[in-house]
């Protein structure tokens, strides 16, 4: 079995750049954010207090919203993120300065996303998805000041996060990973341990199943 | 090489730009601070870990020594055979048991002789013991015996008696088979399997072993095995040290306080 945080992504792969990746993930992690500082990801590699701090500032958003979206519970996220960083922490030593850490963040919280999934407490708290809970939605960020634009943004994301939930979860990392994390076919494959054609007849597959459960209503 | 696959149709298109526009969540301020403080620190005090489905070796890791222990001792437990009973005790005089005294007529003393123990009869006293199935003991007056408990039921089948002095006399039941008694004295070894017999040893040391039925295997202390005589149902040897043995006739006093012994305890031998 692979190591769930040892840094796995080819240091050549096009997926350290963003040209590869889909237009415009408005949640992706490394949207628009320039790839990090080797010497910065050295010192985060020796724990340096401060160093590790950036790195935390930097990527928790990307964690925790992963999370998010492929749990769909705000608690169930919180300890997935607590759960990642802990990982982060203990395998700091084996970070590659030389490589962009999003994709290993990636497959890191996927991993322990997969576990919350397997958990009872992920099927109890299914029961009660906090879709509808208004804390959750007025902690999206929508960058507008327009409260009916934002509603309307916000039952959109209920919506969409709601159909999102109802995919089997192999699907629906598929999704999320490709187009609201952001991540190409070829990473998709890795973070989810599977062949890179495997990965995009998933994703094809996952966004049929998709399309089905908007229909209609967006 | 890469199969290609299928372009999405518009309405795919729309659920893809749908889950892209989704917006950034963002954790709770008190959580980040927490979380921050923890990751910078190392110190995951407050961590909630997601329940995890316990893996199954470390539930195993746990059960089988618990399930090991509990059968071990369900299995000492239920191995233990039965207890000796009082069946009657006769005459005047006291019995100590273990150092105890105790009268003839003592309650406590059916509780005290439960697992056998050290026993000595004072005076004109014959005592009668029984373990329900197993083997009935009869200690005549002035016997002093170090009786062992009971035969296991499945293992540790073995009983044993030593007879310091005076007569004592053995029988078993239908439960004793596959066990097999010892009887010893200073000079004399005998080994039984299911039978009725006595063991008399007098005050000069002579020891006479009488076989009412079955056999048993007669052996000097310190001898070898193979020197052991084996003495069958109506005969009986008497081995004095320093004169040698000999094998007789039983003794018509033997067989009547053998046939004694049975009459009484019988019922509860099952024999």
């Amino acid at each position: 079995m692979r190591d769930p945080v040892s840094p796995s992504h080819p240091p050549d792969s096009s997926v350290a750049g963003t040209e590869s990746l889909p237009p415009g993930p408005a949640g992706g992690l490394r949207a628009g954010t320039p790839a990090p500082d080797r010497v910065w990801l050295e010192r985060v590699r020796v724990r340096e207090p401060e160093a590790l701090g950036q790195f935390y500032d930097r990527y928790l958003d990307l964690v925790f919203g992963l999370a998010w979206r492929l749990l769909g519970d705000r608690t169930l996220a919180e300890d997935a993120a607590s759960e990642v960083f802990l990982k982060v922490h203990r395998a700091a030593d084996r970070l590659d300065p030389a490589r962009d850490p999003a994709p290993w963040l990636a497959t890191i919280t996927t991993n322990v996303c997969r576990d919350v999934w397997r958990s009872g407490q992920y099927r109890m708290s299914r029961r009660a998805a906090d879709v509808h809970d208004p804390a959750a939605a007025a902690s999206l960020s929508s960058g507008r000041n327009d409260p009916e634009a934002d509603t309307l943004s916000s039952e959109r994301e209920r919506l969409v996060q709601e159909a999102l939930l109802s995919l089997p979860e192999p699907l629906r990392a598929s999704i999320v990973l490709h187009d609201y994390q952001g991540l190409d076919h070829r990473e998709v494959a890795e973070v989810l341990h599977i062949a890179h054609d495997a990965a995009r007849k998933r994703y094809s597959r996952a966004l049929a199943a998709l399309e089905v459960r908007l229909r209609g209503r967006l | 090489m890469s199969e290609r696959l299928r372009e999405p149709t518009a309405a795919e298109k729309a659920a893809q730009d749908a889950v892209r526009a989704l917006g950034q969540p963002r954790a709770d301020a008190a959580f980040r601070t927490r979380l921050r403080h923890e990751f910078t620190t190392g110190r995951f005090g407050r961590r909630v870990p997601a329940d995890r489905p316990r893996p199954w070796w470390a539930l195993k890791r746990v059960l089988v020594p618990v399930a090991a222990a509990a059968l071990v001792v369900a299995g000492v437990a239920s191995n233990r055979g039965p207890d000796w009973r009082l069946v009657s005790v006769a005459g005047e005089g006291r019995i100590v048991v273990d150092g105890a005294t105790f009268s003839v007529g003592d309650a406590a003393l059916a509780a005290r002789l439960r697992h056998g123990g050290h026993v000595k009869v004072e005076g004109a006293v014959t005592l009668d013991l029984a373990a329900p199935r197993i083997a009935a003991v009869t200690l005549a007056p002035d016997a002093e015996i170090q009786l062992s408990s009971t035969p296991g039921r499945w293992w540790a089948r073995g009983m044993r008696a030593e007879v310091a002095s005076g007569d004592a006399y053995f029988t078993t039941g239908r439960g004793f088979h596959g066990a097999h008694l010892d009887v010893s004295t200073p000079e004399v070894s005998v080994r039984a399997v299911g039978t009725s017999f006595a063991v008399l040893r007098d005050p000069a040391g002579a020891t006479c072993v009488c076989v009412m039925e079955g056999r048993v295997r007669v052996g000097e202390v310190g001898a070898a095995p193979t020197s052991a005589v084996e003495v069958p149902a109506g005969m009986r040897r008497i081995v004095q040290p320093g004169y040698g043995a000999e094998t007789k006739p039983i003794l018509d006093e033997s067989v009547h306080r053998l046939h004694r012994q049975r009459d009484l305890t019988g019922a509860m031998l099952v024999r």
